[in-house]
């Protein structure tokens, strides 16, 4: 990543911070669809695959454009994370609302 | 200049340096084509030199914070620009923002040795009230340095000054929260998901 584009995460970072802080930070459905999935799946194993939470029925119909901005935003927000810095690595449920 | 300031290429260097120009420019037309003739339409007895939401603060730390001394290089030529367009006093508004980011590369300074909070650097997360705290020792410093360019009233200006910028910055960072909200939003309508 270019360095420009890393000063711009660590600004959208800072301020996605600062609005879940106010409490101003709402889920939209796609992404609290996805987070029941990763929740569903974390309950039978610790680091939940790429492919589990897609094939969940919970995320199933979401286009998969839709589905890798939700999973994004789930990073940023801290609600969940990769597991591993590999790419094929699963993620973790971070917190548990 | 920092280790993580040298990695940058001139296309950052552009990119930098045309945000900050315009953000810089946007925020101090603002403040003089709207929020100071606001401010004087309520008639607040001896606070015309100031801006009681002084939004350049928020861009000045934002700017110096993602960029270092590099950032400070940055505002120079928007705040020069922004004081021929607006102030009557080219001279002392010259003073103004030298002095003005000066404070701001000190709080910084401090408050990475106090370990408060520190530029940029890539992978290290900031809390936004750590920025928000540094803001807050960049706008005392400010009052203090700017008081060096008047005489008489000290407390009085330096309070105008010091409650403007912080409360211009935090007006800069929740406008620029509403934004990523909405392009958020934008981004996340459902229309993808009926296909």
């Amino acid at each position: 990543m270019n360095e420009s584009l890393k000063r711009f995460a660590a600004l959208r970072q800072v301020l996605l911070g600062m609005e879940q802080d106010l409490g101003l930070c709402d889920l939209g459905e796609t992404e609290r669809r996805v987070l029941c999935a990763v929740a569903q799946a974390s309950e039978c194993e610790t680091e939940i695959s790429l492919g589990t939470i897609q094939d969940h029925a919970l995320t199933k119909g979401i286009s998969r454009s839709t589905f890798f901005r939700a999973m994004n935003m789930l990073v940023e927000l801290g609600y969940i994370a990769k597991a591993g810095p590999e790419k094929r690595a699963g993620y973790i449920l971070q917190k548990q609302d | 200049m920092n280790s993580h300031t040298s990695q940058l290429r001139l296309s950052d260097h552009v990119i930098g340096l045309s945000l900050t120009s315009l953000f810089y420019f946007l925020s101090y037309s603002a403040v003089h084509l709207s929020i100071s003739p606001l401010q004087n339409s309520f008639n607040l007895q001896g606070l015309s030199f100031a801006s009681l939401v002084y939004l350049p603060h928020g861009v000045r730390v934002l700017t110096i914070w993602l960029y270092g001394w590099w950032g400070a290089l940055y505002l120079l030529p928007a705040s020069l620009i922004s004081a021929v367009f607006y102030s009557k006093d080219f001279e002392m508004a010259a003073q103004a923002t030298a002095l003005s980011t000066l404070a701001v590369m000190a709080a910084f300074l401090v408050a990475q040795r106090m370990r408060l909070g520190a530029f940029y650097k890539p992978g290290q997360s900031v809390l936004w009230h750590d920025l928000l705290l540094v803001g807050a020792l960049a706008a005392g410093f400010n009052a203090v340095f700017l008081s060096l360019l008047r005489t008489g009233e000290a407390f009085r200006f330096e309070s105008a000054i010091f409650v403007g910028d912080i409360l211009g910055f935090v007006v800069v960072k929740l406008c620029l929260l509403a934004f990523f909200r909405c392009l958020r939003k934008r981004a996340n309508k459902p229309d993808s998901d009926a296909r």
